[in-house]
């Protein structure tokens, strides 16, 4: 071994990395070398001085003062995303979508052409639906972020129900949007003529309302379902898959 | 009940208070071998649990969460000081800096009585680390003074141990080389 060999076996001897006939080889160059000699013990001296190194306490109200302040810029980054997330955003659109039946916008059939070419006012949408079924209502949501603890209400007229939550007429939870596309998939049952259906997003003290003109048309064979097969697709309906979203 | 919730929260997850208070003591110790400073190092800390709040799922989901937390810490000091260092000329000095490094020029030396003195001096090292790029004395004081492995921190960047293992080496040479200084010349530099 030269002075090289050492100097560069030095660090895994600190770590403790060498084998111990390396160790050996290491101790038999430095009982005739009087600079590697001092080099291993200033080295081994250093090492143990770094260890000993004193460090000042935390001060004890510090752990109090650092939590309260990343919760506080928490809450204030939270705030600012959802107020303006609602305000610019979300007021974008629900986009409401039955499943093989098409939109159509509630005005007189005169001017229907002309405004069917042109962006539908989000506010209210119709969609047509057929009593004495189930069949599932989407609603899509766009929010360009995140959203956290969003309390949704569904408000659904007479005679609209609600699969698995039969004679409740308000529906409400709370509930997180993920960025982009959200599709809310209500499985509805309609037995009478239809109605207005609300649905709204509330944060804070911002709310955001929908509402969509369910119209009813007879049930047609082609919608028809048996018992079983309806119990199955309202379970399918109830799901809302994300991966969806992103072909939607 | 919810009928069709977008999302489910895990409402049993411990507090994040209760995740990192345990570990508080010792990030704060590795911020101040970093900074220097109590105050410097009260900030790095702060910035740290600002940082990992939104977080707190993944904290939860951690195995060992003391080598993650000061995995963490070091993460954010060196992003922190590489923001403050992306002008051409300090990138340039460290660089020399670097390459100075296996280039120990006798002459120089203090005797070896002398290096033996200096090493019993705290406040001597200490200097000595203050005048390290952030980045070597950050390695030193990772591994050398708080006892961390490198292999703890070669897991959170995908840093070979190899590439670990040199830089520490080339910091503990600057360190030394820095402690084998003649006292006046180090004066000189630090003054
Ligand atoms: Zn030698």
């Amino acid at each position: 071994m030269n002075c090289q060999d050492f100097h560069q076996q030095l660090d895994d001897r600190l770590d403790g990395r060498l084998a111990p006939p390396a160790v050996a080889a290491m101790n038999r160059h430095a009982a005739d070398c009087r600079d590697c000699a001092i080099s291993l013990a200033h080295a081994t001296a250093l090492q143990r001085r770094l260890r000993e190194l004193p460090a000042p306490a935390l001060t004890p109200d510090f752990a109090r003062r650092a939590f309260a302040a990343a919760h506080q810029a928490q809450q204030d980054t939270r705030r600012t995303a959802r107020r303006n997330a609602l305000r610019f955003a979300l007021a974008a659109s629900v986009a409401v979508l039955a499943i093989g039946i098409a939109f159509v916008p509630r005005q007189p059939s005169a001017i229907n052409q002309k405004v069917a070419a042109a962006p539908t006012p989000s506010a209210q949408r119709v969609v047509q639906v057929s009593s004495g079924q189930v069949q599932p209502v989407r609603l899509r949501f766009n929010s360009p972020q995140a959203l956290s603890n969003i309390t949704m209400r569904v408000n659904l007229p007479a005679g609209v129900e609600l699969q698995d939550y039969p004679g409740q007429r308000e529906l409400s939870w709370q509930t997180d949007l993920q960025s982009g596309a959200n599709v809310l998939e209500l499985p509805l049952f309609v037995r009478g003529n239809g109605g207005v259906l609300t649905a709204s997003l509330q944060l804070g003290d911002e709310l955001k309302q929908f509402s969509v003109v369910l119209q009813t048309t007879p049930a047609t064979g082609a919608f028809r379902m048996d018992p079983a097969s309806r119990i199955a697709a309202a379970r399918d309906a109830a799901r809302i898959d994300m991966e969806d979203l992103n072909h939607a | 009940m919810a009928p069709v919730p977008f999302q489910r929260r895990d409402a049993g997850a411990p507090s994040f208070e209760a995740l990192v208070l345990p570990h508080l003591e010792r990030l704060y110790r590795l911020a101040y071998r970093y900074t220097g400073t109590s105050a410097d190092a009260e900030d790095l800390v702060q910035s740290l649990l600002v940082k990992l709040l939104p977080q707190q799922e993944t904290l939860t989901r951690v195995e060992l969460p003391a080598p993650w937390l000061a995995r963490a810490l070091h993460n954010l000091y060196v992003d922190q000081v590489r923001r403050r260092t992306t002008s051409a000329i300090d990138l340039a000095a460290s660089q020399q800096d670097e390459e100075a490094l296996e280039l120990i020029v006798d002459d120089k030396l203090a005797s070896p009585d002398e290096v033996a003195e200096k090493l019993s001096d705290r406040d001597w090292i200490a200097a000595a680390l203050m005048r390290l790029t952030p980045e070597h004395r950050a390695l030193i004081a990772w591994h050398d003074i708080e006892g961390y492995t490198l292999e703890e921190l070669a897991g959170s960047r995908n840093i070979p141990l190899g590439t670990l293992k040199s830089r520490l080496h080339r910091a503990r040479a600057h360190l030394r080389q820095l402690l084998m200084e003649p006292s006046g010349a180090a004066l000189r530099v630090t003054g």
